[in-house]
């Protein structure tokens, strides 16, 4: 499974997101508001979840904004943190 | 009736600040209260200051003739105006006395030492403006969620003084409503305060609670970032007892929000609040009306498919 991959399973386990499959989960779309329809306390289970399963620690808001544009960018982001 | 909007923007200029701040380096914060007697005063007469307090001051003191509605709004303009010149001469004096009782430092010492930091939540009330300065004691950082208004002239108590500690401010009208930050300082055992009377944004995120006979929204936020984390709450109030003093006191805490649910956490807050306004109503500093129908502008809250 490849890291996109986990990351789309793990929000829809973690976020609760009845009725959506991995595969109703662009690479591209965003995470908040358009696309997945997250809201912002919906960013406390996204640090968790990243912390929790990839060992990434996402510490503001700068960061946030960049790893949470889409599921694409939160993998570029977890592979970068891990060197 | 839709809210009329608050706006954490200052009343008066900022040469009258400045001219407080003045008499305070030079008079002492005795002298800037005789001043502001007088400015109280005169403000309150204009309509429009009136009509800030006025939702307020009309449900706590219901069945009031217009007299006694006038001078309860000029008591109300001149003790805020006193937490102000209290938060002024605490950055310019280096003065003021906050006092956690010993029961306050063992209950924070014992949340604290859980590991998952501690939402402090408090509203605009007391002397919430500078006793939160108060909370040093514990050792741990402090975050406030704190939003600035451009307008905004009036300064924080350490904006005046170089060497005073400032706690850390999170915006919680920036990006994903300061809530990453938020979410990091209590995962670092930090001390998070958020007002829970004031709602950021939208309506999404709130609940309706009962307050004065009303129903008002107040923001969950707080309490579901805390329940998620598993972190406790301390529901806060800092009553001024006097000039420059304030106590810290704990109305209720939850050692651990994720046993809890958190919409009910902001109704029970909703309670402390009424308390705390029967208790000490010159001390309740909700200019706004609280009661009127949430604004449905933009909002956190997005469709989401979550069951």
């Amino acid at each position: 499974m490849t890291l996109r991959e986990q990351l789309k399973q793990a929000l829809i386990d973690d976020l609760n997101l009845q009725s959506v499959s991995p595969g109703d989960i662009e690479d591209n779309a965003p995470l908040f508001g358009d696309g997945l329809g997250l809201d912002s306390l919906d960013a406390v289970e996204l640090v968790v979840l990243v912390q929790k399963r990839f060992g990434v620690e996402i510490a503001n808001m700068d960061e946030g904004r960049a790893a949470f544009a889409s599921v694409a960018a939160l993998a570029a982001f977890i592979e970068g943190r891990r060197g | 009736m839709r809210r009329a909007g608050w706006s954490s923007r200052s009343l008066g200029s900022r040469l009258q600040h400045e001219f407080f701040y003045a008499l305070i380096r030079l008079g002492g914060r005795r002298a800037a209260y005789v001043f502001l007697a007088v400015v109280a005063f005169c403000y309150t007469l204009m309509p429009s200051v009136r009509a800030r307090s006025a939702p307020y001051l009309s449900r706590r003191f219901p069945e009031c003739g217009r007299a006694a509605r006038f001078v309860q709004a000029m008591r109300l303009n001149f003790e805020f105006g006193k937490v102000l010149v209290d938060r002024a001469a605490a950055g310019i004096t280096g003065v003021c006395h906050v006092e956690p009782d010993g029961e306050g430092r063992e209950l924070f010492a014992r949340l604290l030492a859980r590991g998952r930091g501690l939402m402090v939540v408090t509203a605009h009330a007391g002397a919430w403006q500078w006793a939160m300065s108060g909370l040093d004691f514990t050792g741990r950082r402090l975050n406030v969620l704190y939003r600035r208004d451009p307008g905004d002239v009036d300064r924080q108590y350490f904006e005046h003084a170089d060497n005073a500690a400032a706690p850390r401010f999170i915006d919680p009208c920036s990006d994903f409503g300061g809530v990453i930050e938020v979410t990091a300082a209590l995962r670092a055992g930090e001390v998070v305060c958020a007002m829970g009377d004031r709602v950021m944004g939208g309506p999404g995120n709130t609940v309706r609670a009962s307050y004065l006979g009303g129903e008002v929204s107040l923001p969950v936020g707080p309490f579901a970032i805390a329940a998620r984390l598993g972190a406790p709450v301390a529901v806060v109030f800092a009553p001024r007892t006097g000039p420059g003093r304030a106590r810290v006191l704990v109305d209720w805490h939850q050692e651990d929000a994720s046993t809890a649910d958190p919409a009910d956490m902001a109704r029970d807050f909703a309670r402390s609040l009424e308390r705390f306004s029967l208790a000490e109503p010159f001390q309740a500093y909700n200019f706004y009306d609280l009661w009127a129908e949430p604004d449905a502008g933009p909002d956190n809250a997005q469709p989401s498919s979550r069951g």
